[in-house]
């Protein structure tokens, strides 16, 4: 399998941040949730994808080819293959849904009408409206159609579900999904909305203060980890048994005891039934992950 | 740069219109009340290439519109070829719109010599006069973005709007001081002067003035390209 993106130790050093050793790989037929708090170094980092910011060490790849460094012209036929969603509808508002498919017709070689049109519709975007007349979320939905009807390889979305409603984040996630049947594409999803990385995602990388925290498959969390809440004798009796080894452990203490990160249920809870142990997710993973104690 | 073209065209189309509607009317105006229509075609010109410039520099930078741009299969040259196409155009068409709303003013005004407003505006033209207001309409029009274009490249709008007035304010005191310090016009340049009146003269120097123009249109352009190149979003 190989990679669409391959970005190795990426640096960028600005005076009050510093994006260090950041490796991340998006590969075919792959969807990587790309999570973090605000200001951890998500769009730094795509911003150094995409050529908007130019990285002080490490490497770029789109499809195999590196393009730290290379000429704009070819960095621009490589876009070619790439739809981006930011977080907001970025062209001009005077311009109608109609003029924005004629606009994307001149960028891109691949463009179709027909699905521009198709998305258009299936979003409910009427052809006549100005960008400035279209709700936030109606925004996200015609950059979503401008990103797809392009038939790009891969996908580069920058909180891009932030401003739908959830109805509206379920028809993106479903297209997306649509877009994921050919496995030759893939989609790297930066999100502060963890439950549609949870229903989409296959790998999730998390950055925090400019650095990579945890890169893994999406499954070890949902599937294989776990939650456990212990009272405060049963997170003694933990903490000592050697389930973990020195340092390992993750916890976060509650008003009604302590969480405990628990990276494999099924042997947590045939060691210690009678702790209470939840299945992890996205969210509660990070956050013990991010400001859990260590021991 | 056909694309990029193409988006500032299409983006700037409705102003484009207001704007010439608009410049017709303070053009016939200042026509009428300087009795001449000869200073139609430069209000048309500057007034299309000013406004509708200033217009798509301050879209870049909404709703990130700059940042994604570059996202798009555009490299950075391509962007800023493409502006400074659309500020030649615009002039161009602006200069165009004035040029047949001169010869309607002066059909007009041949046409009906008793009319109260129009009988002032029936003397003629020369071509020469003609020719020379068109040439100072284009550098008068194209000089502004030559030299705020490659700070709007490096700075965007909003920080470049900061230096440009500083650039005339510099360049104007200097300019009066060299004038103050010249003294009466040498003999050289009241020959100029007299040969430019001449046939011959008034075609030379205003090719010469577009041949200028457009050195220094490449000079910017390509300075711009550099700047942009290096400027990070």
């Amino acid at each position: 399998m190989s990679d669409l993106l391959r970005i190795q130790n990426l640096e960028k050093h600005y005076d009050d941040f510093d994006l260090e050793g950041v490796s991340l790989s998006v590969p075919t037929g792959s969807v990587v949730g790309f999570i973090g708090s605000n200001g951890a170094g998500k769009t730094t980092t795509i911003k150094a994808v995409l050529g908007l910011i130019r990285p002080d060490g490490g490497s770029v790849s789109l499809f195999g080819e590196e393009v730290t460094g290379a000429p704009e012209k070819r960095l621009a036929q490589l876009k070619q293959r790439i739809g981006v969603v930011f977080d907001t509808c970025s062209f001009p508002e005077e311009l109608s849904v109609d003029m924005v498919g004629k606009l994307m017709d001149q960028c891109y070689k691949n463009w179709n009408p027909g699905a521009f049109r198709t998305f258009a519709h299936a979003f409910q975007l009427p052809l006549d409206k100005t960008v400035k007349e279209l709700s936030r979320g109606m925004g996200m939905k015609l950059s979503l159609a401008c990103a797809l009807a392009h038939n790009p390889d891969l996908l580069v979305l920058d909180e891009a579900t932030a401003g739908l409603d959830p109805m509206a984040r379920e028809e993106a996630l479903d297209t997306l999904r649509l877009f994921m049947n050919d496995e030759r594409r893939g989609i790297l999803m930066s999100s502060h909305i963890t439950s549609d990385l949870e229903k989409i995602a296959d790998y999730i990388v998390c950055i925090d203060g400019g650095r990579i925290v945890f890169s893994v498959e999406k499954d070890v969390i949902t599937e294989m980890a776990g939650v456990a809440q212990c009272r405060a004798a049963e997170f003694d009796a933990v903490a000592d048994s050697g389930f973990f080894a020195p340092g390992a452990m993750r916890y976060e203490r509650n008003t009604y005891g302590t969480s405990v990160l628990v990276p494999d249920r099924q042997a947590f809870a045939a060691r210690f039934p009678a702790i209470a142990l939840d299945r992890a997710d996205i969210e509660s993973y990070m956050s013990l992950m991010l400001k859990g104690g260590a021991r | 740069m056909k694309t990029m073209l193409m988006f500032d065209l299409l983006t700037a189309k409705k102003i484009a219109m207001s704007q010439m509607v608009l410049g017709v009317v303070v053009s016939l105006v200042i026509a009428v009340s300087t009795q001449t229509p000869m200073t139609i075609m430069p209000i048309m010109a500057l007034m299309l290439a000013y406004s509708v410039g200033f217009t798509l520099v301050a879209y870049d930078e909404r709703n990130d519109w700059e940042r994604f741009r570059l996202t798009l299969p555009l490299s950075r040259a391509d962007i800023i070829r493409g502006r400074y196409g659309t500020f030649v155009i615009m002039t161009l068409v602006g200069l165009a719109v004035g040029a047949l709303l001169t010869a309607i003013v002066y059909g007009l005004a041949q046409a009906m010599p008793d009319a109260p407003i129009l009988s002032a505006l029936s003397e003629p033209l020369g071509w020469q006069v003609l020719l020379a207001m068109a040439v100072a309409s284009i550098a008068f029009s194209l000089v502004l973005w030559l030299i705020a274009l490659p700070l709007v490249a490096r700075f965007g709008m909003t920080k470049a709007v900061r230096f440009i007035p500083l650039a005339f304010i510099i360049l104007l005191p200097l300019g009066t001081a060299l004038a103050q310090k010249a003294g009466p016009p040498p003999a050289f340049v009241v020959d100029l002067v007299t040969w430019a009146l001449t046939s011959e003269g008034t075609i030379v120097l205003a090719l010469a003035v577009l041949a200028f123009v457009a050195v220094l249109s490449a000079l910017s352009c390509l300075l711009s390209v550099k700047l942009y190149e290096k400027r990070e979003f």
